[in-house]
């Protein structure tokens, strides 16, 4: 089922193994060229225990999502994890511009799959944008191709 | 003139059906095919820009990163061409920035944006040919001795690495429109410039225009009757 970033975030994780919070959803990290969720990250943790891969969740509940342990859970690795939490990562509010340096509107919501952590699109000013014209989403704006007209 | 822009044969060609290849057609869809010749001019998805709105463009990485915004444009007066963008760092207190942005490295000038590949296209200043925007201010002349006006900004189309200079816009002399006030000059294939002049054909006289979709036609059309000359 499509779920939008704005609904999961905040969304406690829950480690079913010793029934106790780790967390709450605080971003995505999403590999475009593979059109996937590579990693949840949460806050109100660690930073060594703030990026949670998507292999890890067990399951994205309507109330929390679920982890079997905390082992899985671990410290950003690389750019596109480092830069979560920032304020330049926050992909809602952000510009949205074609490959051809035209602003079409700004990035309303994320939208994935929440079973198997598809990258499904944008809300790009209230309209659905089809992840595969979605070339990357970096610090200033989210780069797509000419959507066709 | 020695070297032309790769353009030039997009732009000198007209009768030339096929669109050139490029990145474009990835996302496009079945788009209906524009008219040949415009396409031939300035091909579909890019637009002509004066160059005088595009400093301060953010600098954008297909990926959605900034590092830079643009600072000024740089021509090569001897080439007629644009070959980049000298930079400064986002925002108006934005401090000079020592890389430039060869043409080679531009994906595409937007309205809102220049789209570059990655930040990896960004160079040293020593990679930049020509000198600030000194055509600015340049007389536009015709090869008969007829002075049409003072240049105040340069039209370009920047995309896929290729920059074209399509024309001028000047503020007319007497001679050239006796209302005065801006007109935009085609550039012609053939041209001589130097530190003080642009020599234009006097038949540039009978395509001045008013506006860009204007420009955009009288350098189609002055092309090819130059090319039929």
């Amino acid at each position: 089922m499509d779920v939008k970033l704005s609904d999961l975030r905040h969304r406690d994780v829950l480690d079913i193994s010793s029934a106790t919070t780790v967390g709450r959803v605080q971003g995505l990290v999403i590999d475009f060229t593979e059109q996937q969720v590579s990693a949840l990250t949460i806050d109100k943790a660690s930073i060594e225990a703030s990026v949670l891969p998507w292999d890890q969740v067990k399951s994205v509940g309507p109330d929390a999502v679920t982890v079997d342990g905390s082992t899985g859970l671990r410290a950003p690795s690389g750019p596109a994890e480092e830069r979560v939490g920032a304020k330049t990562d926050e992909p809602i509010g952000k510009r949205v511009l074609t490959e051809f340096g035209d602003q079409i509107g700004t990035v309303d919501d994320v939208v994935i799959d929440d079973r198997s952590g598809t990258f499904r699109g944008l809300i790009v000013d209230g309209r659905p944008l089809d992840a595969q014209l979605v070339m990357g989403i970096g610090d200033h704006a989210a780069v797509v191709r000419q959507p066709p007209s | 003139m020695t070297s032309r822009p790769a353009s030039d044969g997009e732009l000198d060609a007209p009768t030339d059906l096929s669109p050139p290849p490029d990145a474009r057609s990835q996302g496009g869809g079945p788009a209906p095919g524009p008219d040949p010749v415009e396409a031939a001019t300035v091909p579909e998805g890019h637009r002509l820009v004066r160059a005088s709105g595009l400093t301060g463009l953010d600098v954008v990485t297909l990926e959605g990163n900034r590092a830079v915004e643009v600072k000024d444009v740089v021509f090569d007066k001897a080439a007629g061409t644009l070959t980049g963008f000298t930079l400064r760092k986002p925002g108006l207190l934005g401090g000079p920035q020592k890389s430039v942005l060869p043409v080679s490295g531009v994906q595409a000038v937007g309205r809102d944006a220049v789209m570059i590949p990655s930040h990896a296209v960004l160079a040293g200043p020593e990679e930049l040919v020509g000198s600030g925007d000194n055509i600015i201010g340049d007389r536009v002349i015709t090869d008969d001795g007829t002075e049409l006006g003072i240049v105040v900004d340069v039209i370009a189309s920047v995309h896929d690495g290729v920059a074209d200079v399509i024309g001028f816009e000047i503020t007319a002399s007497a001679n050239a429109d006796p209302d005065g006030g801006l007109l935009l000059v085609p550039m012609p294939a053939a041209h001589s410039m130097s530190g003080e002049a642009v020599v234009v054909p006097a038949r540039v006289r009978e395509h001045l225009s008013r506006d860009l979709d204007g420009l955009q036609a009288s350098v189609r059309m002055f092309r090819t009757q130059q090319d039929e000359a």
